[in-house]
Parts: C-alpha cells; structure tokens; sequence
C-alpha cells in the first residue's frame, strides 16, 4: 500500500459519519478493515487532532463525534 | 464539583443542553483513554455508542454515582467494556492490550484554550481551493452526511474529495507546527 493510498484510506475512516448495520449497531467504515495495526494507531492520533480542530470551529466546541451523538438525540444546530 | 459534576447534575435531570455540555467536557479524555484499543476496535464508533448509553444511563442511574467526576470514571469503563465487546465480535481480540490495564484516571478537563482556537481558526483561513472547500464540508456536515454526499455538493469524486482532505490537514499541520500551536498541552 503507497503513502497515497494509505492516507485516503485513513481519512474516509476519519469522518465522525457512521452508518448503522441491520442489528442498529454503529459500523465501521469499510476502509477500517483495510488498515494495517500500525496505521491504526497513527488514526488514533489523528483523530484526536481533527477532534480538537471541528471543536475549535465551533462556537461552543462541539466536535462532530458531539454533533453526531446530539443528532442521534433529536437536537441539532446551536 | 467540578464542572462535569455540575452539568452531569443536570443531565440526570433530562437537560439535553446540559448534556452536549458534559459531552464537550468529556470527549478529549474519554477518547484519549481508548488509545490501547486503536488497532482493536474503531474508536470512533465506541465513543459515540458509549455517549449514547450514558444519556440513558445519566437518565436511569445516573444519580447513584458519587465522587469527583465520577460521570467521566463511568463513561471510561463503558467505553472499555464496549470495546472488548467489539473486538470479541470482529474476531480482533488478539490486537487487544496482553495485560490487564489499569483503571485511566479521570483527567482534568482539557479543551482548546482561546489562543489555540485563534492559531487553528487562523491557519484554516489560509488554506484555499479544493483543499479548503472540501475540509470545509467535513467540518460542517461530516457529522450527519457521508463523504460521498459531500464530495457530490462540491462537484468532487470521493477519492478526490479525500486527497483534497489530506493535503488541507498537513497544510494545517505545517501551520499549526510554524504558529507554535500548544496541541501538546490538550492531546494526551
């Protein structure tokens, strides 16, 4: 897998969008299963970096793991 | 009580305002509590299903808890849990952590201080073209539509929509590295 790959791979798993499968469990991307472990963890890293930065943009910090859980409630918008 | 413990309060009363309060609060430390489990488990997905159950637990049970933030001590063994769960269901569990981990302490709250959020806000106003346009569209509705759906919007194939992410994040990174950004200070 080339750096170039490896990166769109990671960054379609870097979204907070997640569908639900047939049981209403939260799944995974597809392109998860893909990742090799150790780019599992520079994922990590990197979503705790696009976290901090969709908290920064907005006003009262909500990342978009928050928006998707608060939408998930029926209470969208500020 | 802290500042979770005060906005916990209210959530067991039913105050979903307070709730998207203690989520703000929680979500840096709970996530950074699931590092050993990255390679197990997709962390995204166990953090929002743990933040799901814990508006139904604040509802149920929550009043029961006591001690310092101990709403964020529940939620990291919720998440914990979860995650073992997941692994044993993906057939991953020999990419879990060999020995038993200790409980993760409850962490102070950590959330971008004003000067970051100026140094990042400013570094995204520098970004321009595909690359903007499309972080852009992640960061406004990543949360509720899929990049496909986005990618459309703005005229881009997916994969193109990606890369174009890709290149805007290590513009960012650059920038944030040359403005001195404290990421250190929030990032566990």
């Amino acid at each position: 897998m080339n750096e170039r790959s490896r990166a769109a791979l990671m960054e379609a798993v870097l979204t907070p969008y997640r569908q639900r499968d047939p049981e209403g469990r939260l799944a995974p991307p597809p392109e998860w299963w893909d990742l090799p472990p150790e780019a599992l963890d520079e994922l990590f890293q990197e979503g705790m970096r696009a976290r901090l930065v969709e908290k920064a943009m907005d006003p009262q910090g909500r990342s978009g793991t928050v928006r998707a859980v608060m939408a998930r409630l029926g209470v969208q918008g500020p | 009580m802290t500042r979770i413990d005060q906005h916990f309060d209210r959530v067991c009363r039913g105050d979903r305002r307070a709730f998207e309060a203690w989520l703000v609060d929680v979500e840096l430390p709970l996530r950074g509590s699931l590092a050993p489990w990255a390679r197990a488990v997709d962390v995204e997905g166990v953090m929002q299903e743990t933040l799901l159950r814990m508006w139904l637990f604040a509802l149920d049970r929550g009043r029961e808890l006591e001690g310092e933030d101990a709403s964020l001590r529940w939620a990291m063994g919720m998440a914990r849990n979860l995650a073992r769960n997941e692994a044993r269901r993906f057939r991953r569990e020999h990419l879990l952590p060999t020995d038993e981990l200790p409980e993760p302490p409850a962490e102070p709250v950590r959330t971008p201080d004003p000067a970051l959020r100026r140094i990042i806000r400013s570094c995204l106003e520098r970004l321009s073209g595909s690359p903007a346009r499309a972080l852009q569209a992640r960061l406004e509705d990543g949360s509720s539509l899929p990049d496909r759906t986005l990618a459309e919007a703005l005229g881009m194939k997916v994969n193109t929509f990606r890369q174009n992410i890709v290149r805007a994040r290590r513009q960012l990174a650059s920038c944030l590295s040359e403005n001195g950004a404290p990421l250190k200070e929030v990032l566990p």
